[in-house]
Parts: C-alpha cells; structure tokens; sequence
C-alpha cells in the first residue's frame, strides 16, 4: 500500500514537470482570428504579433468581389474567436459576414469610422469599399483592430498599443515617403488609368483622376462590371487627356485592359495590387510592400 | 524504500529549484535605489515650428485621447495638448517628479501630415527657479514625428549649454 503510495507520487510530480513546459508554450496564442481580406489579415499580423493567430479566408490574388465561401471557411469560422472584415459589402453578397454570423461569431468592420468615397452608379449612390488605399484610411483599420483585440484579450493589451504605435509611425512615414514619390509627376500626368474602379481613395488623396472600364466591383451588384458605355469613355479618355500608360491589376483579368492600351496606343505601365495583396515572398506581400511597389509603378509609367 | 529514496531526491531537487528561482525572482523585484527629490520650482518653457492639430496616425482606440505634443519625464506624463501655435512659447509650470541627479525628458509631437517635405523643429527649456537649467533642439525628418528624449542633470546647474539633436 505505502509502496503504490510512494510511486503514485513520483508519477504525479513526473507529470507535472512534463505538463508545466507544455503549457506554458500553448498559452502563447492568446487568439484564434479569420479575416476576410490579405490587408485585414496583414494589418491583425503587424499588431497582434506572436500573441494572435491570424487565418484569411482569401489566397493572395483572389477577388473578393467575387469569392465564394467553401466548407472549409465556414469549419475555420467556428474554429476562430473572432472575425474581421473590411465592410462596405467589398465582400460580395457580404460573405464574410454571413460565415462569422453562421458560426455564431463576433464579427469586426475594419473600415468603421472611414468617410466613404460616394459613387453614383445610375443614379444610385454606393460607398466604395477600396477604403484602405491611403496610409491615413489604414490607420482607421489599425485603430478598429486594435480596439477589438484589447476587448477580446485585455491580458495582451500593452503589446497591441506598443505595436500599433509602431506601424502607425511606419503609416506616417509611407504616407510622406508617397507624396514624395508622386512629386516627379506632373499634375497634368496624374491620371490613373486601371483594370476596375479601385483608386477612387488613393486618387483623391494624392490628386489623381481615375479611370477604369469596369465599375466598383467585378461582380454582379449595382454599377458593377464593365458596360460598352464605360469602355468607350475610358478609351476616348484616353486619347483626350493625354495619358502615358495604363495598368493591370493582380485580381482582375488583364484581356480588357490590354485590348484597351491596343486601341487607344498606349503602353502598359505594369501591374499593380489591388483588392489583394502579393505572393508569400513577394515585394507586395505586405499592405507597406503593396503600398511602396504600387507607387514606384505608377512613378516608373507616368513622369 | 528504492521509491521513497527517489522520491526524496525528487522533492530536494525540485525544492532546490524553487528556492533558486524564488531568490532570483526577490531580487529582481526588489526596490532599486531611491532617489531624492530635486528642490525647486521647475519650469518648462516650449517652442515649435509647428501648431497642434489633430493627427490621423495617432493611436486613438477610445481609452484616452490623443494628442499632437506629449512630454513624458522618467515614465510620467507631465504635458499632453494639442493646442498650442506655431513659433510661439507656451509654459508649462510647476513641473513634478525631478530627481537629483540625471533625469529624462521624452518628447514625441506630430506636425501637420500635410507638411510632408518640410522638416520641423520643437525646443524645450529647463528653468529651476526661475533660472535655466539646460535646453535641446529636437528635428524631425520631412514629414515624420519628433521623438527624442532629452537628458537633464541636476547635480550640475550652473552649465547652460545649447544642445543641439
């Protein structure tokens, strides 16, 4: 009896000594997260570091005007603590929200509190969604980001202020390190000729025009998708303003942007990120590279 | 008696652990020095080539406002604001929390984002009693924050030397 005592102990404080380790390295991932977009999930990685697990329901390149939600996204929906999504129904037919919702999650808006952009589309007036293609619109994200992790794990709270102050002063310095940038082209050059309605927010922050054949979305919803009426705007555009080059964008088909550089006899000024970020490896792989290599293009093509 | 040797080698080795890491950790947090409180009336006098407005970088997540000027000494806030204007001298009296000895002051300002080529500047200066102690410079690059921290010590007061950062 004093025997099976005697072992009994020595097994118990064996496992707690295997346990203790094991334990303490779990405990590391304060947050389990799904976001809808590559920029939501960037911006989730930049302030919630080693603490927070970050899964996106798009691969790099993916439209998510367009996307469809497969089993597999709504298992790692109930997997997660929370959701977070861009809004402004750039999540076609609201998918996002929907998965979140199905699954019983909390669902966070990063675009919350940004004044949108009003297109008038046939008279109808839609909020354009491309809200973080300005430095200053990506701190709204980071500020809604940050909000919503401190309320769901207050215990990592001096990490995500530490590390949104931190990329904050790196979105400062990318928003001057642009105005820079775009200083080597002439006003009279600043027109932003792309494959969809994308730039709205980058154009009227850094004084561009915008044109593109196909509207606000490459989907199906109002003033969406490309009519002949707007295809021969962009094109008599064109010819009339003088512009140097277009530009393809990563989650759109190049055919129409390329017919149109044909017809109109410009060149093709390159291809920049749009709705999604780059390649795991690639220079747009981060919202700052996507940011820093767009500029550069457009830079490259039109001064 | 093999197991209740082992178990007695298992509770000295694991009580020898505990008290090493108990000690350790006593005297890590253990009170560090105290420092005298440094006598006098402080005063600081600030300067900037840029007014105050609201910054679209700051972290503003609702538990305290943000501000274009924070001035921090040794970890406490002594002046946040956002109002005060371009190249003219504001006070800010009755300074607490000096020590004798060297003390710390951090400074972070936000000039206007729309400045972007333009480089800024921010002055500080000390006065004890009315007289002054030491002054800095700090510069930004174009378009980005000043941030820097200015280092004062109290042990010599008669220096007056204009640092410039």
């Amino acid at each position: 009896m004093k025997g099976t005592t005697n072992i009994t102990l020595v097994i118990a404080m064996l496992v707690i000594c295997l346990i203790a380790p094991v334990a303490q390295a779990e405990s590391d991932k304060a947050l389990k997260v799904l976001c809808s977009t590559t920029q939501v999930a960037d911006f989730l990685r930049q302030i919630g570091g080693d603490r927070v697990e970050v899964h996106c329901v798009l691969a790099p390149g993916a439209d998510p005007h367009t996307y469809q939600p497969v089993p597999g996204d709504a298992k790692m929906a109930r997997e997660v603590d929370i959701c977070f999504q861009n809004g402004m129904h750039l999540e076609g037919k609201d998918w996002m929200r929907t998965l979140a919702e199905d699954a019983g999650k909390q669902i966070v808006t990063c675009s919350d509190g940004i004044e949108p952009l009003i297109l008038d589309v046939h008279g109808e007036s839609v909020n354009d969604p491309h809200s973080w293609f300005t430095p200053k619109n990506a701190a709204v994200y980071i500020n809604n980001i940050t909000k919503a992790l401190i309320s769901k794990d207050p215990q990592g709270r001096d990490g995500y202020i530490g590390r949104s102050k931190l990329y904050l002063s790196q979105l400062r310095v990318l928003d001057s390190w642009i105005r820079e940038q775009l200083n080597a082209v002439s006003p009279e050059s600043r027109i932003l000729v792309t494959s969809h309605d994308a730039f709205n927010y980058f154009c009227a922050e850094y004084g561009f025009e915008n044109r593109a054949p196909v509207g606000w979305s490459t989907g199906s919803e109002v003033g969406a998708g490309m009519t002949p009426q707007r295809r021969k705007e962009v094109v008599g555009g064109i010819a009339s303003m003088g512009v140097k080059a277009v530009f393809f964008e990563t989650t759109v088909s190049p055919k129409v942007i390329r017919e149109i550089a044909l017809e109109a006899g410009v060149e093709i000024g390159g291809e920049l990120y749009s709705d999604s970020m780059g390649e795991e490896g690639s220079s747009g792989e981060t919202y700052i590279g996507m940011m820093r290599e767009n500029v550069l293009t457009i830079v490259g093509a039109l001064k | 008696m093999r197991l209740i040797l082992t178990a007695v080698i298992w509770l000295v080795v694991l009580g020898g652990l505990n008290l090493f890491t108990g000690i350790r950790h006593q005297r890590a947090t253990g009170e560090g020095p105290v420092f005298a409180e440094a006598e006098g009336a402080f005063t600081l006098e600030v300067s900037a080539s840029f007014g105050g407005e609201k910054d679209p970088f700051a972290l503003n997540i609702g538990e305290e406002e943000s501000h274009a000027l924070r001035i921090l000494l040794l970890g406490e806030e002594v002046f946040a604001g956002s109002e005060f204007k371009a190249n003219e001298l504001f006070v800010i009296e009755d300074v607490e929390g000096l020590i004798e000895g060297r003390n710390e002051f951090f400074i972070e300002a936000s000039p206007p984002s729309g400045a972007y080529n333009q480089v800024h500047a921010l002055r500080l200066r000390v006065l004890r009693d009315g007289v002054p102690v030491d002054q800095y410079t700090l510069w930004s690059e174009p378009g980005e924050r000043i941030a820097g921290a200015c280092e004062i010590d109290l042990t010599v007061t008669e220096r007056d030397d204009d640092h410039e950062h």
